[in-house]
């Protein structure tokens, strides 16, 4: 199936993990209506980013190896169309050709943004072994 | 060395998008004898549309309407003039035997300096107005031709099994050949110009899409055969329904939706940046209209009897082919040729599209409900109408008092909360819709619901009665 409809807040993050391409992808829409499709895996060794922490100098850091998460990456892996008032988001992919295409799709905890977390909820800065 | 990029030598304005320019230019094109408040039930002079202009100079257009305010008296003022605005790009004779050609009003309503203002105040309206799609539809990611078409079709599997509101509200109406002509009027803004708003991209030099696109206009055009140019079908529909088919006779009567609808359609065919929402709006309105106009003219011919159903039954046939035309010869070229831009706003046209129809669809539904809910209303207003006026005498309620001559019109208007209108002396003839009103004597009155359309037509030689701002009805009863 090319086409996952989901209600839910939009302004949610959600996960989409597609197996047949190893790929893990983090979505959420603001309430200006813009989307983000980020590549989840961190490039060090494919944390989950989406649940990157902010450090106390309000810097996003990967939760396996602290490393910090300067550049979200864009995915290409699919579309989104969300509708806000209906409460309703649109995953879309092309329909696989041979075998059936498997990408379960989860709401997560909103991915959080630099510098936009309390003092008091921030994880201390971890020295990176090199 | 002199700097030929210094051109700059502001007389009067330094922003053609300033804001206040903007607010003289609605002012200065609604102060005209085209838009003034008449006495006209329904609009008897071909060029004029009723904009309530003196009210406008209170509006504030400036902060862009949400999705929860899309049906207040603002956004319905704006769509109406934006409405008119819109239409001094197209050619407008009066073309039946019945219709004089006023030179005088023709002029004015082409003249140059309403032309101008409008020029300086669309972009501004338009702001206004559709701003909140970019909220409300988001659309990321990455889009290919395979992920477009993979989308399209499912939405339109999904919406082809869907019932339309408008053909539910006109079954479920205790009146339903009022619900359908009301239904058609509200289709009027569009099917009596159709083509009109596509006919702006007949020009310009953006190769072989412009060709396919103009096979499409041919077709709306009838080919060359006046008979069968999809406005006349419409004509013929409007006719056999006992309706007028004057473009905007009904002018008062075109709901807030119906006019965001067909102002969509303008805004993007006359903003040029706007081409790939078109092809994929338009990709979306032929192919709804298969099934779409199937349902209307099934439920149109029940509740209106001899109903000529022949602009219904072409779009059912030629939309299959002007569906597939738009895919294959619009939506695929545009994606394979101009990448991501236009996969993004194609998908963006077709959601906002399919957005405002279903909008359109809704309002109507309720608009039905709250004329058939005509006599519950009247009935409502006896018994709150002491407990209105007493917290009124103590100040707790607005209360505003007019006094009017016979025959004066309250030109259809809405309210962005329940009123309550009480008839001190004389009768008026409240007018709760298209076709629907309740006579008003003095000691009555009725509760008027917040964003329903309605109006007021003064019978006896005088009328006082007041306006109570009643806030929410479901509270007093």
């Amino acid at each position: 199936m090319g086409v996952k409809s989901l209600t839910g807040d939009p302004s949610a993050g959600w996960i989409v993990a597609i197996p047949a391409t190893r790929e893990r992808v983090y979505i959420d829409v603001s309430e200006r209506g813009e989307v983000r499709v980020l590549n989840d895996k961190c490039r060090h060794r494919g944390g989950p980013l989406h649940l990157c922490q902010v450090d106390q100098e309000g810097r996003l850091r990967c939760p396996w190896h602290g490393r910090e998460l300067k550049k979200p990456r864009p995915s290409k892996a699919l579309a989104v169309v969300a509708i806000a008032s209906k409460n309703i988001v649109h995953f879309v992919r092309e329909t696989a050709e041979s075998s059936p295409d498997v990408w379960p799709v989860k709401q997560v905890v909103r991915m959080q943004r630099p510098g936009s977390i309390s003092p008091k909820s921030a994880m201390p800065g971890r020295q990176v072994p090199n | 060395m002199h700097d030929k990029t210094d051109v700059l030598d502001q007389r009067s304005a330094d922003d053609f998008l300033n804001i206040e320019l903007a607010r003289d230019a609605i002012l200065l094109f609604a102060n005209s004898v085209l838009h003034y408040d008449f006495d006209d039930r329904y609009e008897q002079h071909f060029y004029r549309r009723k904009l309530r202009p003196h009210v406008l100079k209170y509006l504030d257009f400036s902060t862009p309407a949400s999705v929860d305010q899309l049906l207040s008296y603002a956004v319905l003022s704006a769509n109406r003039v934006l409405g008119a605005m819109y239409e001094t790009d197209f050619l407008l004779l009066p073309s039946g035997p019945a219709m004089e050609f006023d030179e005088k009003e023709f002029d004015e309503f082409y003249a140059p300096g309403r032309r101008a203002a409008a020029a300086c105040a669309m972009p501004y309206l338009e702001k206004y107005l559709f701003s909140f799609l970019g909220q409300e539809i988001a659309v990321g990611g990455s889009w290919t031709l395979p992920r477009v078409e993979e989308y399209f079709g499912h939405i339109l599997s999904q919406d082809a099994a869907s019932e339309s509101l408008a053909t539910r509200a006109i079954a479920a109406s205790k009146d339903p050949k009022n619900a359908g002509q009301d239904w058609l009027l509200q289709l009027a803004p569009d099917f009596l110009l159709e083509s009109s708003p596509m006919a702006r991209y007949a020009s310009g030099s953006f190769g072989d899409l412009g060709t396919s696109l103009f096979k499409v206009i041919i077709d709306e055009l009838g080919y060359g055969e006046f008979d069968t140019k999809h406005s006349t079908l419409f004509e013929n529909t409007l006719r056999s329904a006992d309706l007028n088919h004057v473009p905007h006779h009904y002018w008062q009567y075109y709901l807030n939706s119906s006019l965001l609808l067909s102002n969509y359609f303008n805004m993007i065919t006359r903003d040029k940046r706007h081409f790939f929402r078109y092809v994929g709006a338009i990709y979306y309105a032929e192919t709804a209209f298969i099934t779409g106009c199937r349902q209307w003219a099934d439920t149109l011919k029940n509740s209106i009897p001899g109903l000529d159903v022949r602009y219904f039954n072409e779009h059912c046939h030629i939309d299959v082919d002007h569906s597939r035309m738009v895919m294959s010869n619009l939506v695929r070229p545009a994606i394979e040729r101009y990448g991501d831009r236009a996969a993004n706003d194609i998908v963006r046209g077709f959601e906002e599209s399919r957005w405002l129809g279903e909008w359109a669809e809704k309002d109507f539904q309720t608009q039905i409900a709250w004329k058939d809910k005509a006599a519950h209303y009247h009935e409502a207003h006896d018994r709150i109408f002491d407990a209105v006026a007493a917290k009124a005498a103590a100040g707790e309620v607005k209360a505003e008092t007019f006094v009017e001559p016979a025959g004066e019109l309250s030109i259809t208007h809405c309210h962005d909360e329940d009123e309550l209108c009480h008839i001190n002396s004389g009768v008026m003839e409240f007018i709760n819709g298209f076709g629907k009103s309740t006579r008003l004597e003095a000691g009555k009155g009725i509760v008027i619901e917040h964003n329903r359309l309605h109006g007021a037509l003064i019978e006896s030689d005088e009328c006082n009665y007041t306006i109570y701002t009643i806030r929410d009805v479901k509270q007093w009863v």
